[in-house]
C-alpha cells in the first residue's frame, strides 16, 4: 500500500536551504539520503519523491460568486512548510515507519506519513 | 581565469532571455520574475568576471534569480496577499498535445510577443523589449534613447505593470494573432534599428549600440521562425542598411548621399548575407514590406557603382511596396527611384500628383523630406531659385544637425 511522505521545513530557514554553497554537513546529508533511496529503488518500494518551490511561488485557487479566483501565495501562512513530498508502496505502517525514521535520522527535517487511500477504501 | 568582458556579456546577453523564459513558464510573475533575471546578470557580470564563469552558467543565473523572486514575492505577500487576487473569468483548458509541442519551443518567441503586447505603446514596447530580450539595462537604454534613467525606469515599470493588468499570458492560446503579433514585434525591431541607424535628434548619426542590438534581436527572431519569409526579409533589410554606416558620414560629420559613398568601403560581408537572406526568402510565400524592403536594398548594395543601379527595377519593387503599405515615404522614395530611371521632370510630375492627392509637402511627417526631394530634382532640373526655397525649407524642418548642415549648404550653393 502507498504512503505519502509529507517533509516540511521552517519557513524562516528556507533561504539558507536554497543556498548556492550548500554546507559539508548538508551535502554528506543528501548523499546519505540518495543512497537510501537507491536501496529502496531497488526493494521496489520507491515510487517518486519531488523538491518543492518555495511556498511565495505558489498560486492558490479558489471558487468565488464572481469567478475562479487566483492568489499569488499559499493557500495558508505557516511557520513549517511543505518542502518536498516522496511517494513509497511499501506493506504497511511499520514498514512505512522504518523508512522514514531512517530519512529523518539523515535529513533531520520532520516528516508526516499520509497514507494515500487505495482501493480498499473507495 | 578571468573571462574576456566582451565574451561575458554576450554570454550573458544571450542567456537573459532563456533564464528570464524558464522562470515566467514556471512561475508567472513576469514583472517580478524581469526585475530578478537583470540583478541576477549583475550579480554574474561581477562574479564571474573574478572567479571565472561557472560550469553551467544558466543554472546559475536560473538560482540566483529564482531566489530573487522568492525574497520579491514575499515581501508582496507580506503586504498586501489579499489585494493581489485576481480573477479568471474563463479559465482556459490547455489541451496536453499542444501543450507538449510547446515545450519545446524556444522561450525567447514568447517574451517577445509579451514585450510587444498589443496592450502597451510602441515606446514601452521598445524598452521592455530591449530589456527582458536584449539583457541591456535600464541606463543602457535610456541612455541610447538620450532620456534620463528614471524616466526610462518609469516607463519599464508602467509597461510591467500594464502587461500584469491585461491579464496578458505568457504562452499565446492556441487561437491566438500569432502573425499579427509577430509583425508587432518586427515593428519594433526596427524602429530600434532605425533610431540606431539615424538618431532622431543630437549630433551622432549612428548610434551603433542600438543598431547591433536590433540585427541581434533580428537573428534570434529569424531563428525562431525560419519559416516565415518576412522576419527573414527583415533581418536582410536591416543588415544590407548597416552595410552602408561606415560610408555614410565624412570625418568631419557630414551626411553622404548613397551616390557618393565610397562602394569599397561598404561591409560586404554584410551585403553578401543580407542578399543571400532575401534571395531564398522571396521564393516562399507572398511577399510583404520588408522583404521588399530588403529586396530594394540589394539592387542597392549589388551595384557596383551609383550609375549601375538598376534604377527601374528599384522604382518597380517601390510600385509594389506602395501597394503593400500605402504611406508618404515609400511614395517619396518612389518619386526619387523614378527620377534616376526616367528622369528628374517626371519625378517632379509624379511628386506633383502625390502631392495633390496625399499632402506630402505639407504632411508633419513627409514635408521635411519632400521639400529636400522636390529641391534635389529642381536642381536638377536647372531651377535654382526654386530648389535653393525648397532646400531651406527642408533644413529648417528637420532635427537632425548633420542633416541641417548638409542642406543649408545645398541652399547656398544652388
Amino acid at each position: 500500500m502507498k504512503f505519502l511522505i509529507l517533509s516540511y521545513t521552517p519557513t524562516a530557514g528556507w533561504d539558507e536551504a536554497t543556498a548556492d554553497s550548500p554546507s559539508e554537513e548538508a551535502l554528506a546529508a543528501f548523499a546519505a539520503y540518495q543512497r537510501f533511496e537507491a536501496e529502496l529503488r531497488a526493494t521496489g518500494e520507491f515510487v517518486t519523491s519531488e523538491g518543492l518551490g518555495h511556498p511565495a511561488v505558489s498560486t492558490t485557487v479558489r471558487r468565488s460568486e464572481g469567478g475562479v479566483i487566483f492568489t499569488d501565495g499559499p493557500f495558508a501562512e505557516l511557520k513549517e512548510v511543505l518542502a518536498s513530498f516522496a511517494v513509497i508502496d511499501v506493506s504497511g505502517l511499520d514498514r512505512a515507519k522504518d523508512i522514514v525514521a531512517r530519512m529523518v535520522e539523515v535529513l533531520g527535517e520532520p516528516m508526516e506519513i499520509r497514507p494515500i487511500m487505495g482501493d480498499d477504501f473507495a | 581565469m578571468r573571462p574576456r568582458p566582451d565574451a561575458l556579456e554576450h554570454l550573458l546577453r544571450t542567456e537573459a532571455p532563456q533564464v528570464l523564459g524558464a522562470l515566467v513558464r514556471r512561475f508567472g510573475r513576469f514583472d517580478i520574475a524581469e526585475e530578478a533575471v537583470q540583478d541576477a546578470l549583475l550579480a554574474a557580470s561581477r562574479q564571474w568576471y573574478d572567479d571565472g564563469i561557472p560550469d553551467q552558467p544558466r543554472s546559475w543565473l536560473i538560482r540566483v534569480a529564482y531566489r530573487r523572486m522568492i525574497d520579491a514575492l514575499r515581501a508582496e505577500q507580506a503586504t498586501h496577499r489579499r489585494e493581489e487576487a485576481y480573477v479568471a473569468s474563463r479559465p482556459q483548458i490547455i489541451d496536453p498535445d499542444t501543450d507538449a509541442v510547446d515545450a519545446d519551443h524556444d522561450d525567447s518567441l514568447n517574451l517577445l510577443l509579451l514585450c510587444c503586447h498589443p496592450a502597451l505603446s510602441s515606446a514601452s514596447r521598445i524598452a521592455l523589449t530591449l530589456r527582458a530580450v536584449g539583457g541591456l539595462t535600464t541606463s543602457e537604454i535610456a541612455h541610447a534613447y538620450g532620456v534620463a534613467e528614471q524616466t526610462m525606469a518609469v516607463r519599464i515599470s508602467r509597461a510591467k505593470q500594464q502587461i500584469r493588468r491585461s491579464g496578458a499570458r505568457f504562452r499565446l492560446a492556441p487561437d491566438g494573432d500569432l502573425p499579427a503579433r509577430v509583425s508587432a514585434v518586427m515593428r519594433v525591431l526596427y524602429l530600434i534599428f532605425n533610431e540606431g541607424y539615424t538618431a532622431s535628434s543630437g549630433e551622432r548619426l549612428t548610434r551603433t549600440d542600438l543598431t547591433a542590438e536590433a540585427i541581434r534581436l533580428g537573428r534570434l527572431l529569424h531563428r525562431l521562425l525560419p519559416d516565415d519569409p518576412e522576419p527573414a526579409g527583415l533581418l536582410a533589410l536591416m543588415l544590407l542598411t548597416d552595410s552602408r554606416r561606415s560610408t555614410r558620414m565624412t570625418e568631419t560629420g557630414d551626411l553622404v548621399p548613397l551616390a557618393e559613398q565610397d562602394r569599397t568601403r561598404w561591409d560586404h560581408a554584410m551585403i553578401r548575407e543580407g542578399s543571400e537572406l532575401i534571395r531564398a526568402a522571396w521564393s516562399k510565400r507572398a511577399v510583404r514590406a520588408y522583404q521588399l524592403q530588403a529586396a530594394i536594398a540589394a539592387v542597392h548594395a549589388n551595384a557596383a557603382s551609383a550609375d549601375e543601379t538598376d534604377w527601374e527595377q528599384i522604382a518597380a519593387l517601390y510600385l509594389g511596396l506602395e501597394q503593400v503599405e500605402p504611406g508618404g515615404h515609400v511614395m517619396l522614395a518612389r518619386v526619387v527611384a523614378v527620377a534616376h530611371a526616367y528622369g528628374a521632370a517626371r519625378a517632379r510630375s509624379l511628386l506633383e500628383q502625390l502631392d495633390r492627392e496625399h499632402g506630402l509637402l505639407q504632411h508633419p511627417l513627409t514635408r521635411q523630406r519632400a521639400h529636400a526631394i522636390r529641391a534635389h530634382l529642381l536642381e536638377r532640373e536647372g531651377d535654382a531659385a526654386l530648389a535653393r526655397a525648397d532646400f531651406l525649407a527642408a533644413a529648417e524642418l528637420t532635427e537632425n544637425a548633420v542633416e541641417m548642415r548638409y542642406l543649408f549648404r545645398k541652399a547656398g550653393h544652388a
